[in-house]
């Protein structure tokens, strides 16, 4: 990568397009900070007018249809003090503002002896006090705040006679509900999966993580969409270098918008070149905070629901929730299983393309006769074939991805019929071949991560290329390119091969199998925790031991006193 | 990070990689080569001929623990003063340059003669230097990290191809033990030059990060390489006998494809493949991060990246104008090689060792960073 890199380098300074691309860029300047406000720099600060405020508002927000201002008087017509409620609609709970401010302000104020010696300079303590019914209050003093306050969905109170604005927590936009994990989906396991707000996905981690050293720290990402970025962490358990990192490299982030994690994940990952992911993502709650259990870090971003976790190893790519919740053994089957299907699904089509045209010594004569007799009629070169056969394939499944639902269905029985019999009657591929492509293609569904069955599709491309010229040693070649490049990754410090390479014995318990829970008392090293631990030594559970023990005969079998 | 075992190379990993390095390619010559001199009593000579590998190895961690943070080219130059210094530091980079167009070439023509027999030499000797360019610009870490998966695999692949033969083998081609001792020595003396390959950790210390680990992994690294080639060794008699396997090119290719376990496995090369592209990248690259590392500090330069090309370049070129075919390359190594390869990896070291303890020289305190470049870290 670094060679590909550097040649880059040297062929764009040769061609002088580095520069030009440069001046083309630099001819439009970096703002030096965000102007929240056109052409204001600096806070502007609230009047003690309550229409001068008012209009400054409207006027900022180009009148904008959705902004609702309610003028109202808190106390009596000659002595009332003048109030606005400014709100966007649709973005705020129109029931508690009814309830919890404009019935308290408006009604409850003339019922009370509220109104006694009120006047300009002490009313707007006294509403502070008294008469906002809303858990969560603050105080803004500027213009850019009130807007801020406005535009994440809480309702600001003008008081005439004061500089000052109250905000209030009124935020009732419409979420999706909680619903069922889509693609991280397991068989035995929690359903809940995260939604598109952020403070419902930090309160479904809360619930399952009821630790005071759980730290949530906001940051904003977007000059103009203001997305809410959460890092997570466990203090005392994620290793700090980390997580000072991860602030770092979150507030180094200076973009216009961040609509999913993936603009994060794109703008904080250690290998901005590579196709392999350094940065994990999942949508479950429960794998979250297996993260942050091994000392992890979390990243939720507002609007998605793909929390990011670093660091991210390159085995991640290969495990599934479900590994945890099934028997050890059965799911230390199914990775194995997996990591078989990776390198079928990278290497298979090359393979057979290989052998088929420079080692076809290797297959036993009968096989290598009845592939001889189904090439005849065949014109294409195994190479192409296999190239054609996967665009095919690579077309039906995004196509199926694509198109909506009740469409779909008709991808499946063209594919079934393309890929199955009428390519080979018709002379266009070899039987096998369809098998090869086929058998490859559903290696490449028994990837857990989306991102890894990218991975594997993209890699197949060279592989065949070097395969149908070099044979099995241009895919060995591949096969140790692609493994020096793994090797050179690294995650937040971590070496992405990670515990197989540097290799660390103790550390694969949890990376090709998965050995019972018992047997680990102690998180894995790599991730770089601070507290190993994580549960006492001996912890297999057995019957209770009769010998030795003096209640014996008061225990039952189950081991219930 | 607080993993420092991750930053650099482990003893481990540095004994993995003397394995790899001895082992990788030599594995599939050498039978032929000691039978010749010794016959049925190869095994006996390889055996014998580990000393040469042992005595490198402490030669070589005895000279790195006396200068930890250097490497072979940079301590000569401490202990020779700088005119004979730079003569040594030419001569070790030279050799490294050299003993890896050797390697490169021994790699194409294998697969020439043994897979491809329709493609160009030139195609297999440029497509492994670019990607062992690659290895060795991505630095002694990374290779070690690839070995840990390397290593591995070639000893699973020899263990099953060894095991295939069983059937095969004739314990009684063993026979007469130790018939003639003049032949076994001189056996001996035609492999030493592959044990003495454990030369590589004189450029490998300075990235450790226990130093003291060095003398363990380099005299470990020829005993587990050692006892691997025996056993090819061994079942090369076992199988061919004495006579025949002298005559082999690739005994150890030859071996694979004789595989026939009823019928059912057969022709089992491909397992020779792997351990040859596999293998031989891991050394090649090993050689060409040393060669790289060598010349650029003989050449006083801070990175050791900018030779990666120009040493690419010459190796390249040599290996293809050097040898006319794979008997020149045979003899070549073990006759000519003895005389220019063994004084530098044995003569030379116990020189520097002699005269360093002599003078009292010792340099370094063990903590400063290794090679430039080698070492970059990412992140925190």
């Amino acid at each position: 990568m670094k060679l590909l890199q550097a040649s880059n380098l040297y062929l764009n300074l040769a061609f002088g397009l580095t520069s030009n691309l440069k001046n083309a860029i630099s001819r439009y300047p970096v703002p030096d900070e965000l102007h929240f406000l056109p052409g204001e720099k600096d806070p502007v600060v609230l009047s003690q007018d309550l229409d001068v405020n008012v209009q400054r508002l409207q006027a900022v927000l180009g009148n904008s249809s959705d902004l609702v201002v309610r003028r109202f008087t808190v106390g009596p017509g000659s002595v009332g003090i003048r109030c606005a409620l400014a709100f966007i609609d649709g973005m705020v709970e129109r029931e508690s503002i009814r309830t919890s401010l404009l019935n308290p302000l408006i009604i409850e104020t003339q019922k009370t002896g509220f109104t006694k010696g009120l006047n300009r300079q002490n009313a707007f303590d006294r509403i502070w006090n008294t008469a906002v019914l809303i858990g969560e209050i603050k105080e803004d003093r500027t213009l850019q705040d009130v807007l801020r306050t406005l535009l994440a969905g809480n309702t600001s109170l003008l008081v005439d006679g004061s500089d000052r604005a109250i905000s209030a927590n009124t935020k009732g936009f419409e979420v999706r509900p909680v619903g069922e994990p889509m693609i991280e989906t397991v068989v035995r396991g929690p359903r809940e999966g995260f939604t598109e707000a952020i403070r419902v996905n930090t309160a479904l981690l809360r619930r399952r993580l009821q630790d005071p050293n759980l730290r949530l720290e906001r940051f904003q990402v977007g000059r103009r969409t203001q997305t809410g970025v959460t890092i997570a962490y466990l203090q005392g358990v994620a290793n700090p270098k980390v997580v000072e990192e991860v602030r770092r490299r979150v507030r180094r982030i200076d973009i216009d918008g961040a609509l999913e994690s993936s603009y994060i994940e794109e703008l904080i990952n250690d290998t901005p070149h590579s196709i392999f992911a350094t940065v994990g993502r999942t949508e479950r709650p429960d794998t979250l905070v297996a993260k942050l259990l091994e000392g992890r870090v979390g990243i939720f971003v507002d609007g998605t629901p793909f929390v990011l976790t670093v660091p991210h190893l390159f085995i991640e790519e290969l495990q599934s929730p479900e590994d945890y919740y099934t028997n050890p053994i059965y799911s230390s089957l199914i990775r194995l299983i997996r990591l078989v299907a990776f390198f079928t699904a990278v290497f298979l089509p090359s393979f057979w393309v290989a052998v088929t045209t420079f080692h076809p010594e290797f297959f036993p004569t009968p096989f290598l006769l009845t592939i001889a007799a189904g090439r005849e009629g065949v014109s294409f070169p195994t190479a192409v074939e296999a190239l054609l056969m996967g665009l095919i394939f690579e077309g039906l499944r995004e196509a199926g991805i694509r198109l909506p639902r009740p469409v779909g269905q008709a991808i499946s029985i063209v594919g079934a019929l393309i890929i199955g019999t009428a390519a080979v009657d018709a002379g266009l591929v070899t039987a096998p071949m369809v098998i090869v492509v086929a058998a490859a293609g559903i290696a490449t569904f028994l990837m857990p991560t989306i991102d890894v069955g990218f991975v594997t599709t993209l890699l197949r491309l060279p592989t065949l290329f070097l395969g149908a010229t070099l044979g099995l040693y241009g895919i060995l070649l591949v096969g140790v390119v692609i493994m020096v490049h793994l090797a050179s990754l690294r995650s937040f410090g971590v070496p992405y091969l990670s515990p197989l390479a540097p290799l660390s014995v103790p550390e694969t318990k949890d990376v090709l199998v998965r050995t019972p829970l018992w047997s680990r008392p102690l998180r894995p090293r790599v991730i770089g925790y601070k507290e190993p631990r994580r549960q006492k030594d001996n912890t297999l559970p057995h019957p209770p031991r009769k010998v030795g023990n003096r209640r014996g005969e008061k225990t039952g079998r189950d081991g219930s006193p | 990070m607080n993993n420092t075992s991750s930053v650099r190379l482990s003893g481990r990993q540095a004994m993995w990689l003397v394995v790899t390095t001895i082992l990788a390619t030599t594995l599939i010559f050498l039978p032929a080569w000691v039978a010749a001199e010794a016959k049925q009593d190869a095994w006996l000579s390889v055996l014998l001929s580990m000393v040469v590998g042992v005595v490198t190895a402490w030669l070589v961690s005895t000279l790195g623990r006396r200068f930890p943070d250097l490497t072979i080219v940079q301590y000569g130059e401490r202990i020779l003063g700088r005119v004979l210094g730079k003569v040594v530091g030419l001569v070790y980079a030279a050799f490294f340059l050299h003993i890896n167009t050797v390697i490169v070439r021994e790699f194409g023509e294998l697969l020439l003669t043994g897979f491809m027999p329709e493609t160009p030499l030139v195609v297999f000797i440029g497509t492994i230097i670019v990607v062992a360019a690659y290895g060795a610009w991505a630095g002694p870490e990374v290779l070690a990290r690839v070995n840990d998966f390397i290593l591995p695999v070639i000893l699973f692949l020899l263990g099953v191809s060894l095991f295939l033969l069983v059937n095969q083998a004739n314990l009684a081609a063993l026979l007469p033990l130790a018939e003639e001792p003049a032949g076994i020595v001189r056996g001996a003396l035609a492999s030493a030059v592959f044990f003495s390959e454990v030369i590589i950790l004189a450029m490998l210390i300075p990235s450790l990060n226990l130093r003291s680990e060095a003398a363990r992994a380099g005299v470990l690294g020829v005993l587990v390489a050692g006892f691997s080639l025996m056993a090819v060794t061994v079942f090369a008699t076992m199988v061919f006998g004495g006579e025949r396997v002298a005559n082999l090119t690739f005994p150890y290719l030859a071996l694979t494809r004789i595989v026939s376990v009823r019928g059912v496995v057969e022709r089992v090369e491909f397992l020779a493949l792997g351990i040859w592209v596999l293998g031989g990248f891991v050394k090649i690259s090993v050689f060409y991060y040393a060669a790289a590392l060598a010349s650029s500090q003989w050449l006083g330069l801070r990175e050791y990246r900018s030779t990666v090309v120009p040493i690419g370049l010459a190796i390249g070129f040599l290996s293809v104008i050097q040898f006319e075919n794979i008997d020149q390359i045979s003899s070549f190594l073990t006759t000519a090689a003895l005389f220019a390869y063994l004084p530098v990896t044995l003569g030379l070291p116990a020189l520097l060792l002699i005269l360093a303890t002599l003078r009292g020289l010792k340099g370094g305190s063990g903590t400063a960073p290794g090679p430039r470049g080698a070492d970059k870290e990412v992140s925190p």
